[in-house]
């Protein structure tokens, strides 16, 4: 009878003892995957920055569709991203339609991380290299 | 031999107290590590929220920006740690918005005064974001990227780049010499508008 209780008394430990240690693994997971969800999010933060600044640099002159990428990595503002461009003229004269999507360098996987479209008025030489 | 079967062996006690010291231990570890990782979450959120929110303030100021200010001065004025706007906002109040850096405190501070309302320029701070190790204006004037505002000029756009950590810590001036964490342009629209066609 002893014994039997004993036996007894082990499992209930080796219970236990599993239930703490799933209950430590999923706590450490919910926790892993929140981080991984934040960092995510500032991710998206930065491509969204990293293209309302490429459409700021084209609205101001400072950069062509063409430089775009270059100004950005040389004002440190490309965030690790690459940038595409895109241009067509609008039906409104001296307005172009600008296309700006960037793309993570590291992931390899060419998902659109941010994508802005905007009808803008360029300065003049960069509509008339749009056209 | 019934005496040794009323309670445990000194063996089994010492197995039992190891068991509970690891466990002990195991969970402290858990616990504190999850819990860093909890509040250094948090705090990187609440940072990058606040920073979205001084770009989305900073942006209203560029679009509704003055050539002068309402005291009949220059709209705007800059150096590589400091901006002052005058602007009107869509439907808003005429006001002035002024972003500045410490770097003792690793602080940067918007300030938005309505103009007229008799709310004081010292009027406390609507936006503070901690933990920056380096903060940097640079304005483009005159096809070049410079560092403060000429007198008299207005900029066709400014950069903002701000670099995370603290500025008294290794790692944060360490990670000042590397690209900035946040970064953003700012056109200003009234200043291209008449160099389109």
């Amino acid at each position: 009878m002893i014994a039997a209780r004993r036996g007894a008394f082990l499992l209930e430990a080796l219970l236990a003892l599993a239930i703490f240690v799933a209950m430590g693994i999923a706590l450490v997971r919910i926790t892993d995957r929140s981080a991984t969800a934040a960092a995510g999010s500032a991710a998206s933060m930065r491509a969204f920055d990293v293209a309302r600044s490429g459409m700021a640099l084209l609205e101001s002159g400072a950069a062509t569709p063409e430089t775009l990428g270059d100004v950005l990595g040389s004002l440190g503002a490309d965030g690790g991203f690459e940038v595409d461009v895109r241009t067509s003229p609008a039906a409104t004269a001296g307005v172009v339609d600008v296309v700006v999507e960037v793309r993570a360098r590291v992931s390899g996987d060419g998902a659109t991380a941010s994508r802005l479209e905007q009808a803008i008025v360029l300065p003049r030489g960069i509509v008339e290299a749009a056209r | 031999m019934r005496r040794s079967r009323s309670g445990f062996t000194l063996f089994e006690v010492a197995l039992a107290l190891v068991l509970l010291l690891a466990l002990s231990g195991a969970l402290l570890t858990v616990t504190w590590n999850v819990s860093r990782l909890s509040a250094s979450t948090e705090e990187r959120s609440e940072r990058e929220t606040a920073v979205a929110d001084l770009f989305h303030r900073l942006e209203a100021a560029a679009i509704g920006a003055h050539a002068t200010s309402f005291s009949g001065g220059a709209g705007w004025n800059g150096d590589e740690a400091s901006l002052r706007v005058s602007m009107t906002g869509f439907g808003d109040l005429p006001r002035n918005i002024a972003v500045s850096y410490s770097a003792e405190r690793g602080e940067v501070e918007l300030k938005d005064v309505p103009v007229g309302t008799g709310v004081s320029a010292d009027a406390s701070a609507a936006l503070r974001i901690a933990g920056v190790s380096r903060f940097r204006l640079q304005y483009f004037v005159g096809g070049r990227w410079i560092g403060a505002i000429p007198e008299g000029e207005a900029p066709a756009a400014f950069l903002v780049s701000l670099w995370f950590g603290s500025p008294a810590d290794a790692d944060g001036a360490a990670r000042a010499e590397s690209p900035p964490d946040r970064a953003r342009v700012f056109a200003l629209l009234g200043a291209t508008l008449g160099d389109g066609e």
